[in-house]
């Protein structure tokens, strides 16, 4: 079970990734950015997994094996922190876009080189 | 907390405040700022500013006989260990929560200038931007520092592209953010598999963790993906092609606070999680030739592509670079000398690329460009900012007493003490040939030298956002930040010496967070200016000079601007301003600095 979240979340970065550095559309990078993030959210939460366990709430469950609750508590910041990434570069993409005509290839916006 | 009673209860409670006074002011700031006049604003984020400054100095003071822990959290100890975030102050991390202080009250200073339009936001930007990089060195938790990285991502990417309306900040900072992205993530998976490993997140715990073995090949890999993230953040190659772009296009108050504190605040990271975390499980041998190969290719790059360019920001952006180079240099010898060397450097170079900085926006106010064939001469008026530059350009190739040249002494130093003497004509180079740039930079535009024809092989650019004229005033922050820089070298020595000692320390750290602060080590580090070192220090003042001079006033038939420019083509390529590129050399980089750890930990 964990092998395959391991696995999962190896196969989402590098296909996030491979996005990212062959993207034509920056709107599309951005997607392929949050892909790759979101391997992240399966490799903690794979780290934390526990066969027969169940979640980390102990108000109202009989007393029992749980999951990691840290991994938990770092899946739930990442995702915080993945969206105020994802919302600022949209913002930014549609700015970059209203410049370019309403398409944004990332290569067509390299004036900044050499 | 059980120490309350303590007589430390006021030094650990000093701990939180860098990070909390600003983060609580910017909010503030930014909701009433509006109906407040715009000198209230400004006064109100400038004290905030000057209280991380007194801060940090309080802390540096606190702790020089030992190291300042708190516990955020307050669970208590459990089987005899303390539970929950520590917060750790020695002289290195206070001394930077100084330095970030200091470069943002006089980037405010700068700004009341600069920008007559700026919003009560700028401000509040500005002070998550402090409150960041307090919280980035003060840590001592994986997790926390990836938080802390992010912030400061993501308030650096809004600050690059401040002026939205402006289609290249807009490409710059895209840049920018994207770059940090894709360092975040790695470094995220780096501490995911530290934890799935340690089943620990702070520093201390996890190098008592990772000593206990097994050292499998988790170990390297695992630090080489969580430094991505800070060496992104700190522009080493090949993390560093957002630098170049971001610096060229962000507002130039934003540069002087990347280039001065952001990057270091990156290399600090890396020479922390190092000590604390891994030292025991990878002894320093197998680390150093990775990162001194990371910083001599980062020291060179930087340098020569300095050299390439006629836009003065753009120029001052490789010359960043290339700084970084020297810094981790400094860092990645692992010993307290080559740390102590790092330190001084490093604010140092805050003061001098700040005060360059400064020189670039009062340019590119009164010009609107600061290309250089354009500025032929046409700066030959502003005598004041003319010194300014000339000093800084001297200052970059590390000029005695400038901190700059006694950091680089002292890591040159250190270098031949750990006999690794190759490393000296890299530090000589790098430091030569960005201070040949701004000098060529300044010699033309100030004082008219060379021609004022465009150099072959340069396309020129068009004109940047015009930047509202400022009055001599602009000039404080410049003398300012000169004057920071020659303090560093005057008298950073036993401040340095402290930092870097405590830096290479990660036993005494790991000690005072797990069991309690005790007394540590001290002075092994010498850092101070020696007779024996002032050819070493002159030197490479006198190859910019020649490089400089040799550029505008060579005889025709020998064009050193031509030959050099066609040799450097091949670099200048490399950085093809396309993102997809840039990632690429990304993964790639880490790639090999995964492969390199690994190998040499066998």
């Amino acid at each position: 079970m964990t092998a395959l979240a391991f696995g999962v979340a190896a196969v989402v970065l590098l296909a996030g990734l491979y996005g990212v550095v062959t993207s034509r559309d920056y709107l599309h990078l951005v997607v392929c950015l949050v892909v790759a993030q979101s391997s992240t959210y399966v490799l903690l939460l794979g780290i934390g997994y526990r066969a027969h366990a169940t979640a980390p709430v102990f108000s109202d469950h009989p007393k029992g094996p749980v999951v990691d609750p840290v991994v938990q508590a770092l899946t739930l910041t990442d995702v915080v922190v993945g969206a105020t990434v994802l919302a600022l570069l949209l913002a930014l993409v549609v700015q970059a876009a209203k410049g370019a005509g309403g398409y944004c290839d990332p290569d067509a916006l390299n004036d900044l080189h050499g | 907390m059980a120490d309350a009673a303590s007589p430390e209860s006021a030094a650990t409670l000093i701990l939180l405040l860098p990070v909390a006074v600003p983060l609580l002011a910017a909010p503030l700031v930014a909701a009433v700022g509006r109906w407040l006049p715009r000198l209230l604003v400004d006064a109100l984020a400038l004290a905030v500013a000057g209280s991380v400054l007194g801060l940090g100095v309080a802390l540096a003071v606190l702790s020089r006989h030992h190291d300042v822990v708190i516990t955020a959290g307050g669970w208590g100890d459990v089987q005899g260990h303390p539970v929950g975030i520590a917060v750790v102050a020695d002289p290195a991390s206070a001394g930077l929560v100084a330095l970030a202080g200091f470069v943002t009250a006089l980037v405010l200073v700068y700004t009341w200038r600069y920008f007559e339009d700026v919003d009560a936001i700028w401000h509040a930007l500005l002070l998550v931007f402090l409150a960041a990089l307090s919280g980035l060195v003060l840590v001592g938790d994986l997790f926390s520092l990836f938080v802390t990285l992010e912030l400061v991502s993501v308030v650096g990417f809004v600050l690059t592209g401040y002026r939205v309306e402006a289609e290249r900040s807009v490409q710059g900072a895209l840049s920018f953010a994207v770059a940090s992205t894709v360092g975040g993530v790695l470094s995220l998976v780096g501490i995911a598999l530290v934890y799935a490993r340690t089943g620990e997140l702070g520093l201390a715990p996890v190098g008592r963790a990772l000593a206990a073995g097994p050292h499998d090949a988790l170990v390297p890999l695992s630090l080489g993906l969580v430094l991505v993230g800070y060496l992104v953040k700190a522009a080493a190659v090949p993390f560093h092609f957002w630098t170049a772009g971001a610096e060229m296009v962000a507002p130039t108050p934003v540069c002087i606070a990347l280039s001065g504190v952001m990057v270091t605040t990156g290399v600090y990271a890396v020479g922390r999680i190092y000590h604390v975390a891994y030292q025991p499980a990878l002894p320093a041998a197998s680390v150093r030739p990775t990162l001194l190969g990371l910083a001599a290719v980062t020291a060179l790059v930087g340098a020569l592509m300095s050299l390439a360019q006629r836009h003065f920001k753009r120029m001052l952006a490789f010359s960043t670079i290339a700084h970084v180079g020297i810094l981790l240099v400094g860092i990645g010898l692992l010993s307290p000398a080559g740390a102590a060397g790092a330190a001084i450097y490093a604010v140092g170079h805050a003061g001098a690329k700040g005060a360059l900085f400064c020189v670039a926006g009062i340019l590119l106010s009164r010009f609107d460009t600061v290309d250089e064939g354009q500025l032929h001469g046409r700066g030959r008026p502003l005598r004041g900012t003319a010194a300014v530059a000339l000093l800084g350009g001297l200052a970059l190739a590390g000029v005695p007493p400038f901190g700059t040249g006694l950091g680089k002494a002292v890591t040159e130093d250190a270098a031949r003490r750990s006999g690794l003497t190759w490393l000296v004509p890299v530090l000589v180079l790098a430091a030569a040939l960005t201070g040949a740039a701004v000098l060529r930079f300044s010699l033309r535009c100030f004082l008219g030298w060379g021609k004022p024809a465009r150099e072959p092989g340069i396309e020129g650019r068009p004109d940047e956002e015009p930047e509202p004229d400022p009055p001599g005033r602009l000039l404080i922050s410049a003398w300012l930040l000169l004057a920071l820089s020659l303090g560093a070298g005057v008298a950073g020595t036993a401040w340095g010496a402290a930092a870097g000692d405590r830096l290479v320390d990660g036993a005494a750290y790991r000690h005072a967070v797990l069991v309690g602060a005790g007394p540590i080590r001290h002075a092994t580090a010498p850092a101070g200016w020696v007779w024996g070192g002032v050819p070493l220090a002159v030197a490479p003042v006198l190859v910019a000079l020649v490089v400089a001079v040799l550029w505008l006033a060579a005889p025709p038939r020998v064009d050193v601007a031509r030959g050099v420019l066609a040799l450097l083509s091949p670099l200048r390529r490399w950085h093809s301003g396309r993102v997809g590129d840039e990632v690429t050399w990304m993964l790639a980089g880490t790639v090999v600095i995964g492969l390199a750890l690994f190998v040499a930990s066998r």
